[in-house]
């Protein structure tokens, strides 16, 4: 299985053997004893069409962690996409510049692909709009792997906005293609799974084994679980601007709630985080989400040696 | 439960016969053709119309964060619904429609998509929905795609060549919905003024052109929506004649109807001015008489493939604006018995373009179950009475009560046409007017 050329746009473009693939090649190459010169020349190309943080500061260092480097832009306004360039132009541009990969971020949904038909080099999606991010849905991945020892036969309970999270979406489709997942999703009824996720999951439950269950309470799975996954939920989300306190109060994660949770549980997010995990649970042994974050670091450095052939 | 008994004159395949249908649940069970013992009667059994070019205008409600998005949804919520729409198609005969995707928020990803079937489960009458095509966008499903063409930016509007056929190749295969107007040609005619002079026939006989070019080069299955004019029309029958996979394409009920002359009037049929003309304003635009004949022909004749309402409701303040459009649902059935009565449509040629086309061209689903008589058929019929007139008189049809439609108007007040509707029969579920 080579990775070596290819785009990354998408969970959905992604085998479990292949997703297996390359979660097992993260330590390989986090402990690598070459790594800092592992991608010596290599220059990675930055389409930033829109502000983010977290994501591009880990591409970052993860570049130069390898030994390669980085260029292009991270905001939008300094550049000929203000003389109302198209994406495809600007991507076709940055093509001839001699990169070696690129990284894209794009408030509209599919531009990532888009980007990858007008690239001849491979394109990473860095997340495009309320559509996809590949790299967080396989750090998320590779956090429950890291913590559980394995993705099959785990029971996972997801928190909060499911309507509108791009992360819980992503990570619930991922986690369809494994053996015997059960899913617990907890949210207020206005934004609750959607119903095309929930037919994945019933279909997934006739064919792999999985099961899965719709519910409002954390308190009454707080036992079972192997991990806790929390999303933020967003005020203006809900119909009702009264809820928002209630839910807030609902959707709350206390120290004192996970008492009887298994030793193994992890608590994780996709951060930033509001008030949906009291400071105090940072201190349990649960608080797995700052390590979650950590990884984003080495998933991506995996994935770019992948992709530029440098490891096998 | 008493299974359904219908019994009447029936329209099959290949004729018009007496015949007494068994429903059980949503299915025919079964079928037996009656020499006698039917009622002389003047009511007409069609397999269930399906209108597959319909504007419900509602989405699923933007977050209120999004202001923008969220004015757009009040607005289009204020000229229909799936609720109203529902409820229109059915006094209108129709057991099915299928609803655009030109939204503010337009449905084109697997997430948006699904939302909206959501939102469309409000309507009373079932509801299939187009998937947009969009700059960004790629297919997720076996589903029927929209592309728009126009030279004025939307949501879902290519406003060149060459994006959409950056676009297309992620759409190889797939069955292509096409609104055909070259925006290329229409942006050189800028200027404000009636659209039948500012989106003239070439625009819709270039981008035909074109659209025949990519279905060859992508391998579409493509569909022409509201075709209006001979030449556009006799350029799909001159690639047919050497392409494997037909272009399909469709007639609406105002391009068969009303005409415009040189000067700008616009008339009924051939005959009479139209008080009004502002209220059928519409993209493309009213044709020559000339063109609005050949429509009427190429339709009965097989030329065209089959009739789509273009259901476009806007309220009469959002018409004064200049809004592109008029409403068809409520009046649809009575339409096709002008074209009976009139224009020398035989039943089974109704049939054909109002039920059986329509589901053959919108999926394979809908194709098995849907547009013929036949045990295992759903149970879905349009019930016509070709002797009593249907007549709008302001928001309401008389001796029946208020147009369903949301905008509570209809571009046929005054006009009576030759039939109405007396039920409609979806999945077994009978809706009777008398």
């Amino acid at each position: 299985m080579s990775f070596q050329g290819r785009d990354i746009i998408s969970m959905n473009d992604l085998t479990r053997e292949e997703i297996d693939e390359i979660l097992t090649k993260v330590p390989v190459v986090r402990n690598h004893s070459e790594k800092k010169r592992l991608c010596k020349g290599k220059v990675s190309a930055m389409l930033f069409f829109e502000p983010s943080t977290r994501t591009r500061t880990s591409f970052e260092v993860a570049m130069r962690n390898l030994g390669g480097e980085t260029g292009g832009f991270y905001d939008v306004s300094i550049t000929s996409v203000t003389k109302q360039e198209s994406l495809w132009d600007t991507v076709k541009i940055h093509d001839g510049y001699g990169f070696d990969v690129m990284v894209i971020r794009h408030p509209l949904k599919g531009a990532a692909r888009l980007a990858a038909e007008a690239a001849r080099i491979p394109v990473i999606n860095a997340g495009d709009g309320p559509n996809q991010h590949p790299t967080q849905t396989l750090l998320d991945l590779y956090s429950i792997k890291e913590t559980q020892g394995d993705l099959n036969g785990l029971t996972i309970a997801m928190v909060g906005d499911l309507a509108n999270g791009r992360t819980v979406h992503s990570l619930t489709e991922a986690l369809l293609k494994y053996e015997g997942c059960r899913l617990i999703f907890i949210s207020p009824r206005d934004l609750a799974m959607p119903r095309f996720l929930i037919d994945k999951c019933a279909k997934a439950a006739e064919e792999r084994g999985a099961s899965f269950v719709e519910a409002s309470r954390i308190e009454d799975f707080i036992t079972e679980v192997d991990v806790l996954y929390m999303t933020r939920i967003q005020s203006e989300r809900l119909k009702e601007r009264a809820a928002v306190e209630k839910f807030r109060s609902i959707y709350r994660l206390e120290a004192s709630m996970l008492k009887d949770a298994k030793p193994s549980m992890k608590v994780m997010h996709p951060l930033p985080r509001v008030t949906e995990i009291a400071q105090d649970v940072d201190a349990t042994s649960h608080a797995y989400y700052f390590q979650q974050a950590g990884n984003g670091l080495f998933v991506r450095e995996a994935l770019l040696a992948l992709i530029l052939g440098v490891i096998e | 439960m008493e299974p359904l008994i219908l019994s009447g004159n029936v329209v099959f395949a290949d004729g018009v016969r007496p015949a007494e249908i068994v429903v059980e649940g949503a299915t025919i069970k079964a079928v037996e053709e009656r020499g006698h013992g039917v009622p002389d009667t003047s009511e007409v059994i069609f397999p269930g119309f399906i209108d597959i070019h319909v504007h419900a205008r509602e989405f699923p409600r933007p977050p209120e964060t999004d202001q923008q998005a969220l004015s757009g949804w009040e607005s289009a919520s204020r000229k229909e619904t799936f609720s109203t729409a529902g409820s229109a198609a059915i006094d209108g005969g129709v057991t099915l429609y299928c609803a655009m995707p030109n939204d503010v928020v337009p449905p084109d990803d697997e997430h948006s998509y699904s939302r909206k079937i959501e939102t469309a489960s409000a309507s009373p009458c079932p509801a299939v929905l187009f998937a947009a095509v969009t700059r960004c966008s790629e297919p997720w499903a076996d589903l029927a795609y929209k592309v728009y063409l126009d030279s004025q930016p939307s949501s879902v509007g290519f406003a060149s060549w060459r994006d959409l056929e950056e676009t297309l190749p992620r759409y190889r295969g797939c069955r292509m919905f096409f609104h055909a107007e070259d925006p290329e040609v229409l942006s050189r005619f800028a200027a404000p003024g009636p659209r039948w002079k500012i989106r003239p026939p070439e625009a819709e006989f270039r981008a035909v052109e074109r659209i025949l070019e990519l279905t060859a080069k992508f391998d579409l299955l493509s569909h022409v929506c509201h075709v209006s004019t001979e030449k556009a029309v006799v350029a799909i029958q001159a690639y047919n004649r050497r392409s494997k996979m037909p272009v399909t394409c469709e007639a609406t009920p105002h391009h068969l109807f009303f005409s415009v002359d040189p000067d700008g009037n616009v008339s009924c049929h051939g005959d009479g001015t139209v008080q009004n003309p502002g209220l059928l304003e519409c993209n493309p635009p009213l044709r020559s008489e000339h063109d609005r004949r050949f429509l009427l022909e190429a339709l009965r004749d097989g030329l065209v493939d089959l009739l789509a309402s273009d259901h476009a409701p806007h309220t009469l303040d959002d018409k004064r604006r200049g809004a592109a459009g008029m409403p068809h649902l409520d009046t649809l059935g009575p339409f096709a018995g002008w074209l009976m009565r009139d224009c020398g449509f035989s039943p089974v040629r109704v049939s054909e373009i109002l039920s059986t086309a329509p589901a053959k061209v919108m999926s394979e689903d809908l194709n098995r179950r849907h547009g013929v008589i036949e045990p295992g058929a759903a149970a879905s019929f349009s019930i016509m009475d070709l002797s009593r007139e249907t007549e709008v008189e302001g928001a309401t049809i008389k001796g029946r009560g208020p147009l369903q439609t949301r905008c509570g108007w209809s571009p046929f007040s005054g006009i009576p046409l030759p039939a109405a509707v007396k039920g409609t029969i979806i999945f077994g579920k009978q809706y009777l007017f008398w």
